[in-house]
């Protein structure tokens, strides 16, 4: 297609003009007015919502607190169900060492022994 | 901008209201770089007047934002051609308002472009010559022009823009093209292109 060279000055007032750039005040209070309109970003409202989580692990000393009253609570139900004996077998002993021979329960047998020879 | 920036900048204008709706704030960047300009661009040659095409632009990207909670990424609509439309409309309100409008029935001769006897013009002063010519126009004949020509859109997505018909558009262009030739004409040395 042939331009008629009428249309050439034209064309580059045009071109010059698709150049024009909105000045840099305008640029910051559109970009002003985008952070007001912006609605609340996803990760924020998450950990909005896991703040009530934090604070009540805080209040019992955190994470590991958690771990080591779940390992108990686990340790429990373990005992509970396959017996004390089995399970210290299982564990060579240990249970019955960190109590000191088997005196989970307070032994009651010298009381017994001195009521008898009062 | 950072490096997710550049990732953003792969984005379609869509998935980025969609993004700016969820929060990112980068988004939001991209999208006033990418669309502002021309916002404003259409605003300034539609209206002859950068402190009403500042307002006129920071309005349309204000009605953009609140529009992106209820952005379809995967809809029909382009959301250039959302922005121009709004920037439109509301160009035509101010030039109604101000008694600026020139209806299809009213062009008369446009106004002299020249501004005095300069043989060199700046180029502020070439922008203001092509505002006073594109003044001239009848107003959707004005903005089918700006759209076409300094914006670069295709005759169907400015049809879709002014709300008329694709043939309707390609006549407003040829004919707004002409006016413009016609308003120019004799003006080469005094816009700067002496070659």
């Amino acid at each position: 297609m042939v331009t008629d060279p009428k249309d050439h000055n034209i064309d580059r007032l045009f071109a010059e003009a698709s150049g024009d750039q909105p000045p840099a005040d305008l640029v910051a209070r559109v970009l002003a007015d985008a952070a007001a309109l912006q609605p609340a970003s996803a990760p924020v409202r998450a950990a909005v919502r896991g703040n009530w989580l934090r604070d009540a692990l805080d209040a019992i000393g955190g994470w590991p607190t958690l771990s080591g009253v779940t390992a108990a609570g686990v340790m429990g139900v373990v005992i509970g169900v396959y017996g004390f004996e089995m399970i210290d077998a299982l564990a060579n002993g240990v249970l019955t060492d960190l109590g000191g021979g088997y005196s989970l329960t307070p032994d009651l047998s010298a009381w017994v022994w001195e009521e008898g020879n009062v | 901008m950072g490096s997710g920036d550049h990732k953003l900048d792969a984005l379609d204008d869509g998935a980025l209201m969609v993004l700016f709706a969820n929060g990112d704030t980068a988004a939001a960047q991209v999208l006033t770089m990418r669309l502002l300009p021309r916002a404003y661009r259409h605003a300034a040659r539609v209206l002859g007047d950068r402190a009403e095409a500042e307002d006129v632009a920071q309005e349309a990207m204000v009605r953009l934002w609140r529009a992106a909670a209820g952005w379809r990424s995967d809809g029909a609509a382009k959301v250039t051609t959302w922005l121009h439309r709004v920037v439109a409309n509301l160009a035509i309100d101010r030039l109604r308002r101000s008694g600026r409008s020139v209806g299809f029935d009213e062009a008369g001769d446009p106004p002299d472009p020249t501004p005095g006897a300069e043989a060199h013009l700046t180029q502020n002063a070439r922008m203001a010559a092509l505002d006073a010519a594109l003044a001239g126009l009848p107003e959707r004949q004005r903005q089918a022009v700006v759209l076409r020509h300094i914006e670069g859109y295709a005759n169907p997505e400015i049809a879709e823009m002014l709300g008329i018909g694709v043939e309707a558009v390609e006549s407003l262009t040829a004919r707004g093209k002409r006016a413009l030739h016609a308003a120019l004409a004799g003006e080469k040395e005094a816009l700067g292109y002496g070659d």
